[in-house]
């Protein structure tokens, strides 16, 4: 486990050269936090103070459980777990088996937009890091 | 002092009416009057769903025509403060405070949301030694002693002379004796010196009859 | 909506969803994800959300039983399942450092629950260490004025798991 958390610090840079490009390529998406699946913010980028912690967690409840209700419903491939609000929009993303991408964007945003930003950015990072 | 009383229940889901037959049950030893669930519409008390417009009205129309009714609902969609009110979800002390509020022989409807102390009897009190659980008793005697859990939920609660265990649990005086000198003997039970209060209550219904128990007999006929 | 709900909670890799396991009727559903920090030495995976099973009452009357995430940080989750909940198990593993402790910020953050319904607290792997000894935890108990039985368990038995739940019903219907 340690070499893991090593290998870890070492793949910092190239998790937030991805962020920043993820929170860059489109207006909209004004924060992009990247968490473990079992809930442990890992890395953020933001446009203003953003607290991640707790958000880290919930993102981690929540994707699990639209994966389970996908399957309860014999849907397979959960792929986005997406909350759509008045103000906005949260698309959360399964990178590989330990991490969860979660990219939060305003109301400006067109949802296709975001899906495939998110996407990109997940891929990415699941290539160059896992 | 116990006197009979029946309520009916309006527009409630099934799992509601099972808690609250559940829990009415459960309460029977607490209540100043020995309730009953009817479906008559000559009851004493009507429990109605305020959650759906039919609910609402059905309760307003009642209300109007003088008869007792309690709002079961959300608190949102509660009237006004001096009716009687049964908050969602339901609690035991919430429907114990509401039924003996409802008792207390007002007869307007608007009862008294504050808690009722319990009716005055012809009272004694004297100082007697009680039995205490100070931990819960090993499976051993729990099997030993079918329907034992009881008991340890009694004592475990208060210290209690074996006469009120036995009225409490409405299991048999050797019994209990027994049960209680099994306990002594692991050193599960500690001596108090307790005061206790009588009252002439004349009847109990046995508080079996609930989901509580149901689910016991459930994992019990299992094993 | 009543829900016939009882929650299991507990420290981290206690064996709540085991429990569960024991306990239900139906498949149980597990919302785990993998471990990924120091609970990793002890198990692969852990809930992020809930375990969920049922018990079937012969009625047909289903109870529902929910297990909580351990860890602190899921405390969202904690609020949600003891909504409307009718009793609560806890959990504590007697080979941790502070198993007191443990239970302490159980019973804080489950107060409302404990304090309007009833609970019931579970000791597992006394084998493993008896630096707290059952009395320790009725004596703590007494200390925050508190009486609930405590019991030796072991998550994997489904008689002890019975146990609990016996203790707990009783309990709820002395309420």
């Amino acid at each position: 486990m340690l070499a893991e958390k090593e290998e870890n610090s070492i793949k910092r840079s190239v998790v937030d050269q991805n962020l920043k490009e993820l929170i860059s390529s489109v207006d909209s998406i004004y924060a992009v936090v990247l968490s473990s699946i079992d809930g442990h913010p890992i890395a953020r980028q933001a446009q203003d103070n953003f607290e991640d912690s707790k958000l880290a967690a919930m993102t981690s409840s929540c994707l699990a459980l639209g994966e389970k209700i996908a399957m309860e419903a014999n849907q397979n491939g959960c792929d986005f777990v997406i909350i759509q609000n008045q103000d906005g929009f949260l698309a959360l993303k399964r990178v590989g088996r330990k991490l969860v991408l979660t990219t939060l964007a305003d109301k400006s945003i067109n949802m296709g937009m975001l899906l495939s930003a998110t996407r990109q950015a997940a891929e990415k990072l699941y290539q160059e890091i896992t | 002092m116990d006197s009979n009383r029946t309520i009916s229940l309006h527009g409630f889901r099934d799992t509601d009416e099972t808690v609250f037959c559940s829990l009415l049950s459960l309460l029977s030893f607490k209540t100043n009057a020995v309730w009953e669930v009817v479906e008559d519409e000559t009851c004493d008390v009507t429990v109605v769903d305020v959650d759906s417009n039919q609910g609402l009205s059905l309760a307003e129309t009642m209300e109007n025509n003088g008869r007792r009714v309690i709002r079961f609902g959300q608190l949102s969609s509660m009237g006004a403060a001096g009716e009687m009110c049964l908050q969602k979800p339901l609690r035991a002390a919430n429907i114990l405070k509401c039924l003996n509020s409802l008792n207390q022989g007002d007869s307007s409807g608007h009862g008294e949301q504050t808690a009722v102390p319990v009716v005055a009897e012809s009272i004694k009190e004297e100082t007697v030694a009680g039995f205490r659980l100070r931990r819960w008793p090993c499976q051993e005697i729990l099997n030993a002693y079918p329907g034992s859990s009881r008991l340890c939920a009694l004592l475990m609660k208060e210290a209690l002379t074996i006469e009120q265990t036995v009225e409490r649990s409405g299991m048999a005086a050797d019994i209990v004796w027994d049960f209680v000198n099994a306990c002594q003997q692991r050193n599960f039970v500690v001596e108090q010196s307790i005061t206790i209060t009588t009252r002439n209550r004349s009847e109990h219904k046995p508080a079996n009859a609930g989901l509580f128990a149901m689910l016991r007999s459930r994992f019990g006929s299992r094993g | 909506m009543a829900e016939l709900k009882f929650v299991i909670t507990g420290t981290a890799g206690v064996g709540k969803t085991t429990a569960i396991c024991a306990l239900s009727d139906v498949p149980p559903v597990a919302t785990d994800a993998d471990t990924t920090d120091e609970l990793s030495l002890i198990k692969n995976t852990t809930t992020v959300a809930f375990d969920f099973g049922e018990v079937i009452l012969d009625d047909g009357v289903r109870v529902r039983i929910y297990g909580t995430p351990g860890q602190e940080r899921f405390r969202h989750m904690w609020e949600i399942i003891a909504e409307g909940a009718l009793g609560l198990i806890i959990l504590v593993d007697n080979s941790r450092p502070d198993p007191l402790q443990d239970l302490m910020m159980y019973i804080d953050n489950f107060q409302q629950l404990i304090a309007e319904t009833g609970f019931v607290v579970g000791v597992t792997r006394c084998d493993r260490s008896d630096r707290v000894s059952i009395d320790d935890y009725y004596s703590y108990l007494e200390s925050r004025e508190l009486f609930c039985p405590v019991i030796e368990a072991d998550p994997r038995s489904r008689e002890d798991m019975v146990a609990l739940m016996d203790a707990l019903m009783a309990m709820l219907e002395c309420a």
